[in-house]
């Protein structure tokens, strides 16, 4: 390898180690920004248990595909919690939530002016519609 | 992420003043008077009026509040603030503003946010205010406070206390109902059974003190206006007349 393509690669690495901070900078801005709280504070002021807990696939933030990611979603009597790593985006309000569709089965949350989009299960979206008519709360 | 909540319990029905939340002074219901109130302080992050009353929810909505119903079947305001905290795990210090109480200073409802938020020690906090009536100091309707040097509430009482020997140096206190809670206390008081003192005289604030829980207190200036009967509103109506 001569000097010229160990420089090119140096350079490449450098950009590509730059880009990946970038990256992973706006992506931590994102979930920090909507994912407010932190979720172990949270939790010390529950005394309750959740009524239902699993786990989604975050799908979108706003215009940002988000692939890859999970989230879990505890259902308590009054509210909902949605933790992604140790933060924790909290609805009291259920006219945030709605449901894009029988064939989508997508869970819309809109917070402040984020829409956040999770994939559901069949059995999840059962839940998340159950909730959102009345059934379960 | 603490967030600190200015909670209004508002009831429709009272012994002197029926359906007084609603009563409009100046185009205003009272509640709204003690809303916006709530809303110049600087130290909260969110006001909730809470109410079993569909009129009064409909009241705070309409003016653009922020209101949620609880259970009809609280025997207090703590037990109906507790309610709402509990709906709000992101709510650590809460103040419990009653809804009749229109000329409560902004600057005092932070004094009592602020000693929950910034003193580990205290569970409660509340305002008091020196006495120089001899009418007031007697008044059983009037409760008083006793302090030690740091502040803390070592008793209240309906009594004229302490008891003045020494009339030179005697100071009375006379306490006002607005109380700030860390959320814990509000939910190991409100969880508690009544007490002997508390029964006695009928202070509910007793209940705290007689379990060991600490209790900061803030020296304010003002006399309030808290509307009980029809007396007091007229002279609210005079007040708000006058700064007009």
């Amino acid at each position: 390898m001569s000097n010229f393509e160990i420089f090119i690669f140096i350079i490449f690495l450098i950009c590509f180690i730059l880009i990946f901070i970038i990256l992973f900078s706006i992506f931590r801005n994102i979930i920090n920004g909507i994912f407010n709280y932190n979720y172990k504070e949270l939790k010390t002021n529950i005394s309750s248990k959740p009524i239902n807990v699993f786990t989604v696939r975050l799908s979108s933030i706003d215009y940002l595909v988000f692939n890859g990611f999970w989230v879990t979603v505890e259902i308590y009597s009054d509210f909902i919690i949605f933790k992604m790593f140790n933060k924790a985006l909290l609805i009291n309000d259920l006219s945030q939530l709605s449901l894009t569709g029988k064939f989508t089965s997508k869970l819309v949350i809109k917070s402040d002016n984020n829409k956040i989009e999770l994939v559901l299960g069949k059995k999840e979206y059962a839940i998340i519609k159950d909730i959102l008519e009345g059934k379960n709360v | 992420m603490s967030k600190t909540a200015i909670i209004i319990p508002a009831r429709y029905g009272s012994s002197r003043l029926e359906g007084k939340p609603l009563i409009e002074v100046n185009g205003k219901p009272i509640i709204q008077w003690v809303y916006e109130k709530a809303q110049q302080a600087k130290l909260a992050d969110i006001i909730i009026v809470a109410t079993d009353d569909e009129r009064i929810f409909k009241t705070v909505k309409a003016f653009g509040g922020n209101v949620e119903m609880t259970s009809a079947d609280h025997k207090c305001g703590s037990d109906r603030i507790r309610e709402v905290a509990e709906r709000h795990p992101e709510i650590s210090y809460i103040v419990n503003l009653q809804g009749d109480e229109p000329l409560i200073k902004p600057e005092s409802i932070d004094a009592v946010a602020r000693n929950v938020q910034e003193d580990d020690k205290a569970d409660i906090s509340t305002l008091i205010r020196i006495l120089k009536d001899e009418k007031e100091i007697n008044n059983p309707n009037l409760v008083k406070c006793v302090i030690d040097n740091n502040g803390y509430a070592l008793y209240f009482s309906r009594s004229k206390i302490p008891y003045e020997r020494n009339t030179e140096i005697a100071t009375f206190y006379g306490h006002l109902g607005i109380y700030g809670y860390k959320r814990e206390a509000l939910i190991k008081m409100t969880s508690l059974p009544q007490t002997p003192l508390e029964k006695t005289e009928s202070l509910e604030q007793l209940r705290a003190l007689e379990n060991g829980m600490k209790i900061k207190t803030s020296i304010v200036d003002f006399v309030p206006v808290g509307i009980d009967t029809k007396e007091d509103l007229e002279k609210f109506k005079q007040i708000i007349a006058n700064k007009l």
